[in-house]
């Protein structure tokens, strides 16, 4: 017959006479420690047997099961157990150890419940207004302020760089466009292709080296080829004057009613460019030879052959004077010529549009 | 992490972030600035924070961040406390939230804090271990004797409740 709620009371006081067969002991016990209530009518009924009874029972049985838990580290290690649960950390050993508690002592009941009330639960109406102050356009993107000024010198750098080549270019244009309508009004034994440029002379060579390392750069610039004035010496007031020269230049041969088409794009006398206002009709204009021969005039009043000078390298180094005064002179460029023997002899001047001494010409 | 992954986290997190700095701080525009600085560190570093790790990223600036304002209001913070502390004697309770609020104004900074990150955020010890330099022990531990101290505080209040 199995223990029930029915049956158990008869079996209990049975047991607790000594009376029960030692066979339904086990079933008893089991059907009341799966009750809770059972469990602690048992325990107070035992206990005021133990108390009421001066003799000990003469069947004794093993009731260590019936014990409590050492009730002295109680209160440390039920907090811990209880923490622990609202904490989710127990094992299930340790979690089924609390409820068991629990159940045996009720007064550790509000004492979790307390517990369970410290869980914080966040409150949702607190909100950080205006939250669109925080959010960044996306194509926005943080960059370093030394970035920044590494990306303003770049530009900087690239602006001027890109100035520098756009004056270069507009004025290596202006040049090919004059050297061009020069070169077709130059006689024919004036003209030189580009093909036909070569090294100067020893003599030649060894005179210019002698030279300033900026006139060095000049040589090997005009040797090179129509190339355009060095750009060191492309001061401002250089291209200014190149530009009002030989405006002015066209101007001034129609008003004097000559045909331009005759006469190669004259060279101005030596004159500074602040002055060109004052230039008169009647001012003399001198081919680039021409005029080369009057700086050497000045240069050399005792040389006298001057023709003789171009052509034969000179008398008196008349030939490297000349040349000398060449590379100091921004805007005329030349090239050495052949000989009929094809021997080195002399240079020509394939440059046109204007002379205009070197602004560094006080370097000597 | 991209801008539109940034502005995300700010709709994501913003709020949560200032529910835990002003509930340690208690001061509203001091919480704002802490929210402020701290997803403005974050965008500085937009490019090197992973989007699934930003809210880690933000709650640990935030609240070190926090930290350093409290320090430097320290002095100006204590005497709030204690102005609190006299007004709360002359109040009458009668709601757990409003009790539990005051109950944590008790807790030690470093208490707060953990104890928020765990009821609030759900973090793990080892997460809040991560946000506030601290291992994983001293975490639990910090957490316990909050509850304790919560506890103690809301027992002791538990007849107005």
């Amino acid at each position: 017959m199995q223990v029930n709620k029915e049956n158990y009371e008869s079996l209990l006081i049975d047991y607790l006479d000594g009376t029960l067969d030692p066979a339904r002991v086990g079933d008893l016990l089991a059907f009341i420690n799966g009750d809770p209530v059972l469990k602690a009518e048992l325990e107070v009924l035992l206990t005021r047997l133990e108390i009421s009874e001066e003799e000990p029972n003469s069947e004794k049985t093993d009731f260590s099961f019936l014990k409590k838990p050492t009730p002295v580290n109680l209160n440390d290690e039920m907090q811990e157990l209880m923490i622990g649960s609202i904490e989710s950390d127990l094992s299930t050993e340790q979690q089924n150890t609390l409820n068991r508690n629990l159940v045996l002592y009720p007064e550790l009941k509000p004492e979790f419940e307390l517990f369970q009330k410290t869980k914080l639960q966040p409150d949702h109406n607190i909100v950080f207004e205006n939250k669109q102050l925080l959010k960044r356009k996306p194509q926005a993107v943080i960059i370093p302020m030394y970035r920044k000024m590494m990306a303003a010198a770049a530009v900087i750098l690239f602006i001027g760089f890109a100035t520098l080549m756009y004056y270069n270019l507009q004025n290596q244009t202006s040049d090919v466009a004059n050297n061009k309508q020069v070169a077709q009004s130059m006689p024919e034994n004036e003209r030189v292709e580009p093909n036909e440029i070569e090294v100067l002379n020893p003599s030649e060579k060894k005179s210019i080296q002698k030279s300033s390392s900026v006139q060095k750069v000049n040589v090997k610039h005009r040797v090179s080829g129509n190339r355009g004035i060095n750009i060191e010496h492309k001061a401002e007031r250089v291209n200014i004057a190149a530009t009002e020269i030989n405006t002015k230049q066209m101007q001034l041969l129609k008003v004097a009613g000559m045909n331009e088409n005759l006469i190669v794009l004259p060279t101005y006398k030596y004159r500074h460019p602040v002055q060109m206002a004052e230039i008169a009709v009647n001012d003399q204009f001198l081919k680039p030879r021409d005029w080369l021969f009057e700086k050497l005039k000045e240069t050399m009043p005792e040389t006298n052959a001057m023709a003789d000078t171009l052509i034969n390298g000179g008398i008196k180094g008349a030939g490297v004077v000349a040349l000398n005064l060449l590379n100091k002179t921004t805007g005329i460029i030349y090239t050495p010529r052949k000989t009929d023997s094809g021997t080195q002899g002399g240079f020509s001047i394939i440059s046109r549009f204007f002379a205009f001494e070197r602004i560094t010409q006080n370097e000597e | 992490m991209t801008a539109n992954e940034y502005n995300t986290c700010v709709d994501q997190y913003a709020d949560s972030l200032y529910r835990f700095v002003l509930k340690n701080i208690r001061d509203k525009d001091m919480a704002r600035d802490v929210v402020q600085d701290t997803f403005e560190k974050m965008w500085i570093k937009v490019e090197n924070v992973e989007s699934e790790k930003a809210k880690s990223y933000l709650f640990t600036t935030g609240y070190h961040t926090m930290i350093d304002k409290i320090r430097k209001e320290k002095h100006a913070t204590l005497l709030e406390d204690h102005h609190e502390e006299l007004v709360q004697t002359h109040n009458k309770y009668n709601d757990l939230k409003n009790v539990l609020s005051r109950a944590l104004n008790t807790l030690s900074e470093i208490q707060r804090s953990v104890v928020l990150l765990r009821d609030y955020e759900g973090y793990s010890y080892e997460e809040i271990g991560e946000i506030t330099g601290l291992n994983e022990s001293q975490v639990k531990v910090y957490i316990y004797r909050a509850r304790l101290a919560l506890k103690s505080y809301i027992g002791s209040m538990d007849n107005v409740i």
